[in-house]
């Protein structure tokens, strides 16, 4: 039986691990749906939040499917804000390498928080209630 | 995602179906492509008609399968590429390292022309 994610105020939580990306997906998908957003909005939104809960759950929570992921959703007209919480030691994403530079642009891996940066308005990390890292992004219409 | 291989006029097509976002089947089509490669393939397409959107990890594969061709002295084409993707793709900086076209055929076609 396929395992499901925990409904929580305003989101979801779900163990660590990536079997739960394409549930994530489908369910920020038809929040947004729901909400009013438009196709193109949903579909850049869906991936962003999928590269910082991929980023949870490999780099923040190590896999340790005895630690959540946290996935909360917030929107207004006109306007949404996600946030995405992990259980681990904290991330300095100042130290990431940006993909574009030198060799770093036909590496395999590295992009992640760079494609999920650019497909939304802003984003924002801080330290969460245990510890691990919050990063609370957010997009509004195109006007 | 699922994908699925064929083979046409000695070029490997790789086609796969659904948003690619991390995971187990993303891993499965890396594999595939890095052993096509292994016994032999030189000549591939990926077809991404049916790829709506992808993550980092749908890059990954595409700069992987990319760069193991490359290495053999193999080459890589990708064919029916939508918006989205595309849109990755540029947004990364990658638009110059792929050669694209808007059918399978002539991307196989493509392998027996000079561009």
């Amino acid at each position: 039986m396929a395992r499901r994610l925990s409904k929580i105020p305003h989101g979801v939580a779900f163990p660590s691990d990536q079997k739960f990306l394409a549930a994530v997906d489908r369910y920020v998908e038809q929040e947004l749906k729901k909400a009013g957003f438009g196709k193109d909005v949903i579909a850049d939104v869906a991936i962003s939040v999928s590269e910082f809960v991929n980023n949870a759950i490999l780099h923040g929570n190590r896999q340790d499917e005895s630690k959540l992921v946290r996935l909360e959703l917030y929107h207004a007209p006109g306007q949404v804000t996600i946030c995405v919480e992990d259980e681990g030691e904290g991330f300095e994403p100042d130290k990431v390498a940006s993909p574009l530079e030198g060799e770093n642009l036909l590496k395999e891996v590295g992009r992640g928080i760079f494609i999920a940066k650019m497909l939304v308005d802003s984003v924002e990390f801080s330290r969460g209630e245990k510890g691990g890292t919050r990063v609370k992004l957010f997009k509004k219409l195109p006007v | 995602m699922k994908f699925k291989t064929d083979e046409k006029d000695g070029v490997v097509i790789v086609t796969p179906k659904g948003k690619i976002l991390d995971g187990s089947d993303t891993n499965k089509m890396r594999d595939k492509i890095e052993e096509l490669v292994r016994i032999g393939a030189r000549r591939m397409v990926i077809d991404l008609g049916g790829v709506p959107h992808m993550d980092s990890s749908g890059i990954r594969i595409l700069v992987a399968a990319l760069n193991g061709l490359r290495k053999e002295g193999g080459e890589l084409r990708l064919a029916r590429i939508t918006t989205k993707v595309e849109d990755l793709i540029a947004i990364t900086q990658l638009t110059g390292q792929f050669k694209t076209h808007p059918s399978v055929e002539e991307a196989v076609r493509g392998f027996s022309s000079p561009n």
